[in-house]
């Protein structure tokens, strides 16, 4: 098997915006598997007790409240990625999600009012800074309880949604390869149930109408368009409720409250997962046929193939130069004029010989080591070919099973692919 | 009894990731040190998972030493509320200056008096600025022999002695009186 490779997803979220729940929602869900969703997240044993932790508190209807605001912290949460099929069980990465207060993301302009040197001497902004730049894809999360509000015509949040997303995609911009491919990125409005079918100016809200407001902003629209010819890496608008018609908006309070009674139903919580798994999978099938074709691998076959063709070239030698040796060596002795005795020519072929002897025994151990080591090589070589290549046919019907999911999604969301044009 | 110490505390509390009141010697210290203006919000670190319980820990204050922090994350009093329309919650907790000092949520309710007021003023006026200073209290001699009896305290024993004399005044008049 590979090792995994760890996949750090960067969740932009303000606080409030859901983070913390969707990450403890997104666990549920994708913690077993299911029908439709084939790959499951695993994480040490008190990260899966704190997540439940969160869950159960999220869903008990006898806590009153939904779970108070993250502190600060910029602590990664680690989940490794489980599937299994006909080819067997497989690890094809482990996956870094990020949980942290909100208010992180500005805190200069933000409520939090600090200063240059607070923002540089501040342990856990650097932290978070230092996984953010080197996140490999991107989920925005958008509020949609805010939304609502927007919707609704909240003055102080007439140009929120553009500075927010204006804010997020400069970082992603920085993220464009040399190729000009930008990481993927997907669009994620939280507390859907919130907004889903609600009537604001005697229209009701689809995901239409939030697609139809995302590209009229400024940036983003522009961002969208220069993702246009990344055909196989769209951008989606995903809508999501973890705790589905569990809670609802008390229009006399202004709250989101808990109804106790009304069932718990996530709607599309593995769907962002989902949406990046392609593009990270395609990713990963790309890296094992380089790891295959490693150039130290190759470097170390062609030095031993070397080495036994030059042991084998200098044990023929020693067999051919056996008798001209003896000669040469019998005559510069009788130059010097010792050995001259029968029994004296006899001892030094005798000499000769012996040490003939062993050095070709010496260039025969050392061509079969080569030899050997060489079969080990290429055997190991074999092995991970055979393995890599089982573990390719299984990521790419992993693949194929996730763009049959999105699919599904697409049909059920038409529009949500933001990057096919700006929806009718 | 061992008598250990006198350790002193020092309240603080910290809402929506905003420093609210601070010991006073680290409220002096952040002036110059921007370090030690974000140690406590950086340090005291929650664990969500743990709902109302309390977090201990020991926190380095450069130039100081080691400290005890013990902290809760609660709701705020009051039933405000966040943008979310989540209960607003007070990180709060105590400094203490001899690390491994217990300290329970009794001990935390006991020095809550320093925060109430600019908790409330948090509440109407918001923030800005520099957090309130918190000024160090004794937490009192604490006794770590727990099978020893104590003995009386003075006061009690001197008010003892009074009553006896008293009592032998009263008998020595009423003999006299009585002769």
């Amino acid at each position: 098997m590979v090792e995994p490779t760890t996949i750090r997803v960067m969740v932009f979220g303000e606080a409030g915006a859901g983070k913390t729940v969707y990450l403890a929602g997104m666990f549920r869900q994708l913690s077993v598997a299911r029908p439709d969703s084939i790959i499951t997240l695993h994480t040490r044993e008190v990260d899966r007790l704190k997540l439940n932790r969160i869950y159960t508190d999220v869903v008990n209807p006898r806590l009153h409240d939904f779970p108070a605001t993250t502190t600060w912290v910029a602590d990664p949460w680690h989940f490794t990625c489980q599937f299994t099929n006909q080819h067997g069980t497989f690890y094809p990465m482990a996956v870094e999600y990020l949980d942290y207060d909100g208010r992180m993301l500005d805190p200069i302009h933000g409520e939090l009012e600090m200063s240059d040197d607070d923002v540089d001497a501040d342990p856990g902004l650097q932290q978070l800074y230092a996984y953010r730049d080197r996140a490999d894809a991107y989920l925005i999360l958008i509020d949609g309880l805010k939304l609502l509000r927007m919707l609704c015509g909240a003055p102080e949040l007439e140009h929120w949604l553009e500075n927010y997303l204006g804010q997020q995609l400069q970082v992603i911009e920085r993220r464009q390869d040399h190729t000009g491919r930008r990481p993927p990125l997907h669009l994620v409005i939280t507390k859907w149930d919130l907004l889903d079918g609600r009537v604001i100016d005697g229209e009701p809200v689809t995901l239409d109408t939030i697609a139809q407001l995302l590209t009229r902003q400024g940036i983003f629209a522009d961002h969208l368009e220069r993702r246009f010819h990344d055909k196989d890496r769209p951008v989606r608008l995903i809508p999501v409720s973890v705790t589905g018609p569990f809670a609802a908006f008390d229009e006399q309070t202004g709250r989101v409250v808990k109804v106790p009674g009304q069932p718990v139903i996530p709607c599309n919580v593995d769907i962002p997962f989902a949406a990046l798994l392609p593009d990270i999978l395609r990713w990963r099938l790309d890296q094992m046929v380089t790891d295959l074709r490693s150039p130290a691998d190759e470097r170390t076959v062609e030095r031993l193939r070397r080495s036994a063709l030059l042991l084998r070239s200098a044990r023929g030698l020693t067999d051919s130069v056996r008798s001209p040796l003896g000669g040469w060596i019998t005559r510069k002795l009788l130059a010097r004029g010792v050995g001259t005795s029968a029994s004296a020519r006899t001892a030094t072929a005798e000499i000769t010989k012996g040490l003939l002897d062993q050095l070709g025994v010496y260039f025969d151990n050392r061509e079969r080591l080569a030899r050997e080591r060489l079969a080990t090589v290429e055997e190991e070589h074999r092995r991970r070919l055979q393995a890599i290549t089982t573990e390719r046919e299984a990521f790419a019907l992993m693949v194929e099973s996730y763009i049959a999911h999105l699919d599904d999604f697409e049909d059920r969301h038409p529009g949500s692919v933001l990057t096919a044009g700006v929806p009718a | 009894m061992t008598a250990v110490s006198s350790p002193a505390v020092w309240p603080f509390a910290i809402v929506q990731s905003k420093l609210i009141v601070s010991p006073d010697f680290l409220v002096e210290s952040a002036r110059s040190d921007p370090r030690i203006r974000r140690l406590l919000i950086n340090e005291a670190r929650i664990d969500q998972s743990r709902g109302r319980a309390l977090h201990h820990r020991v926190m380095t204050v450069p130039g100081r030493g080691s400290f005890e922090l013990a902290y809760r994350y609660v709701p705020m009093p009051g039933g405000a509320r966040d943008d979310a329309t989540r209960p607003l919650h007070v990180l709060e907790g105590l400094l203490c200056n001899q690390p491994g000092t217990p300290i329970d949520d009794e001990v935390i309710d006991r020095y809550r008096h320093q925060l109430d007021a600019r908790l409330e003023r948090y509440l109407v006026e918001g923030w800005s600025g520099p957090p309130a200073p918190s000024h160090s209290e004794p937490m009192g001699e604490f006794d770590d022999s727990p099978d020893e009896t104590s003995p009386p305290p003075a006061g009690v024993l001197v008010m003892l002695a009074a009553i006896g004399a008293a009592a032998v005044i009263v008998l020595i008049i009423r003999r006299l009186l009585s002769w």
